[in-house]
């Protein structure tokens, strides 16, 4: 099959999204009410082209006067008069009737002014629903429009105001004519809006379906973070933990006896536990550990800012900000409030993709579940992309989970049901013994690797941080089912001595 | 704001120096020419936009494009015109000072009284004939 002859728009994220770019040719719809950003995305598209693929542009205005136009444009530090001034970018202003009569004739000079730069790009800002003189088919009329473009060799992305929100009612005759259609909105979420870009069709390629995230970035445009669910590709869903002979360190003094002497290479480790019961100080050992040992280790922190991640780690002796200044450690604060997910992963992928780190720690994944709300689905399909992220570029990484239960746990995960992706789980517990609260971790869940499931001691030194104590006492011998009764409804109750059936 | 120092007097000084700007029409279209440089229009949607009849505004469009400080596309017998301010022309330096000062509601309109004020000037001391024009027109449809 030939491959399409693909045109970038250059805008950043989009062409992830499309895959590439935009069949040349194509004639691109943006559709969107008042305020979406389809003038940026245009303006852009056009900007771009000019710019960073020397294909000229011609932007066609009817309500906007071109000098608010590039005023606005400066802002994002497009100057669209230096474009103007080489000869690579016209701003016409016109009617839409004209514009759309002129594209009927050959000789138009409205056409003569694009092919006078060479034009390949076409913005036309503020189209609406268009109609025939004699009120025809704005099917039609549409059509007409796209064989004129089309004549001219121009890709063509069309603004068409639509006054309605919801997307069936503003499907217009002009979708079903346009090679691409791209619909902007924006949505109300929690108290705050999110933009988002949806591809709802585009002929003679793939692309990601879905609606993606996207922001309007003072000094840069448009940026379009792809939806965090769209699969990455076959090595991204391929990641996997596939070593079985090395091992990670934990850091933690007497945790590696307990899990086999580490985590294995990529694996997914989730450490559960109320807020104070040693979650975070596991996470900067895991990662000082990492830097002692010359290992790139990435944390990102949403509970703490780094100046405060720095103190608590001088509270138990690491030096992370020598760990940091070596290159050794990234430490990434985003503030929790209003976290676009789909912005924050493409971060976190770049991150991931540029640092390279070996190992990673999340502080914690219930700051995530805050941002998302209670929505269920997208919190597992979130830590999925993560898992998968951390997976493909063979990241050991360990995810803070903050349970809200003090004493004992009658779920893992709270309402966020996502232990089934994970390869380990270690449940910190408090006990409380006398009048103490006391450190305990019970690791839960070991894939591939045996676990005894006993809870452990464990205690944080001033200075020195975690440690899992030793047992000075043996394990007692395991007594079989048989002696017990009432195993099922969890009040299980020893039989007596005569009771018990002999084992063959 | 108008700059301080912009007296009317000055603002004569620049008008000599252009040269051709007789009628508010004039001054009118350029400031429409300045906003969109690269315009294609009928002549009666930029009458509609100006606020002149067209008669002035055909009057107007002939004293800029004579002056070189527009550009028509050629072919007349065309419905709509595309006309493109000239920026580069000898006159670049004064017009674009005049525009700067013209560019607020203050110093546009003093550049019409001025401009108003040569007209009278001129009819009384019998030169060159009145550009048709509206009252309304006169004292700028804008004002």
């Amino acid at each position: 099959m030939p491959e399409p002859d693909l045109l970038k728009t250059g805008i950043k994220g989009l062409d992830e999204v499309l895959f590439g770019g935009v069949p040349r040719g194509n004639i691109i719809l943006v559709a969107g009410t008042a305020g979406t950003g389809k003038t940026t995305l245009g303006v852009e598209f056009v900007y771009r082209g000019a710019r960073e693929f020397n294909e000229p542009g011609v932007i066609v205005l009817f309500e906007v006067a071109p000098d608010k136009l590039i005023r606005d444009a400066a802002f994002f530090g497009w100057d669209l008069r230096e474009l103007e001034r080489d000869g690579r970018l016209k701003l016409v202003f016109t009617t839409r009737q004209l514009f759309q009569q002129e594209l009927r004739r050959a000789d138009s000079p409205l056409v003569a002014e694009a092919a006078e730069i060479g034009a390949r790009r076409i913005f036309v800002d503020g189209l609406v629903r268009l109609s025939e003189p004699d009120g025809g088919d704005p099917r039609e009329a549409f059509h007409f429009l796209a064989e004129g473009l089309h004549r001219e060799n121009l890709t063509a992305m069309l603004a068409l105001e639509s006054t309605f929100s919801d997307t069936a009612a503003a499907r217009a005759p002009e979708e079903f004519v346009a090679d691409t259609i791209l619909r902007l909105s924006i949505e109300p979420v929690q108290r705050a809006v999110l933009r988002s870009l949806e591809v709802v069709k585009s002929r003679g390629h793939e692309y990601a379906l879905g609606r993606h995230s996207f922001r309007i970035v003072n000094g840069l445009g448009l940026e379009v973070y792809r939806r965090v669910q769209a699969p990455r590709g076959v090595l991204r869903e391929g990641g996997a933990a596939f070593d079985p002979a090395s091992r990670v360190a934990t850091g933690i003094p007497g945790l590696d006896e307990v899990v086999n002497g580490g985590y294995f290479v990529a694996s997914t480790t989730l450490v559960v536990g109320i807020s104070g019961a040693g979650k975070s100080v596991m996470a900067l050992q895991f990662i000082a550990e990492g830097a002692r040992r010359g290992e790139r280790a990435l944390m990102i922190t949403l509970d703490e800012p780094p100046a405060q991640v720095l103190r608590n780690a001088h509270s138990i002796g690491i030096d992370l900000q020598s760990a940091i200044d070596k290159g050794l450690v990234h430490l990434w604060y985003e503030p929790p409030q209003e976290i676009e997910i789909d912005r924050h992963f493409a971060q976190m992928e770049t991150l991931v993709e540029h640092f390279k780190p070996e190992r990673a720690v999340i502080d914690s994944l219930s700051t995530y579940g805050s941002s998302l709300g209670a929505a269920e689905r997208s919190f597992r399909d979130f830590f999925h992309a993560i898992v998968a992220l951390m997976k493909e570029h063979q990241v050991t990484a360990v995810y803070n989970h903050e349970n809200p239960e003090m004493l004992g746990m009658s779920s893992m995960m709270g309402e966020f049901k996502v232990s089934s992706l994970v390869d380990n789980i270690i449940l910190m517990n408090w006990i409380e013994l006398g009048d103490t609260f006391r450190h305990a971790l019970t690791v839960a869940k070991m894939r591939a690797m045996p676990t005894s499931r006993t809870t452990h001691e464990c205690e944080i030194v001033n200075g020195q941080g975690m440690q899992v104590r030793s047992r000075p006492v043996k394990a007692l011998p395991m007594v079989p089912f048989a002696a017990y009764l009432g195993l099922i409804s969890r009040a299980p109750e020893r039989r007596t001595p005569q009771a018990v059936p002999e084992v063959p | 704001m108008m700059p301080t120092r912009m007296t009317p007097r000055r603002i004569g000084d620049l008008l000599d120096r252009i040269g051709c700007l007789k009628h508010p029409c004039d001054l009118d279209l350029l400031l429409f020419f300045d906003r969109h440089p690269r315009a294609f229009l009928i002549r009666e949607r930029l009458a509609e936009y100006v606020g002149y009849d067209l008669t002035q505004v055909e009057h107007s469009l002939e004293t800029l494009i004579t002056a070189g400080l527009l550009r028509r596309s050629q072919d007349s017998t065309h419905p709509a015109q595309l006309y493109v301010l000239t920026r580069g022309s000898t006159l670049g330096g004064w017009l674009a000072s005049l525009l700067r000062i013209a560019a607020t509601r203050e110093g546009r309109l003093t550049v019409i009284h001025v401009l108003k004020q040569r007209q009278s000037s001129r009819r009384s001391g019998g030169g060159e004939p009145e550009p048709v024009a509206t009252a309304r027109a006169l004292e700028g449809p804008h004002a």
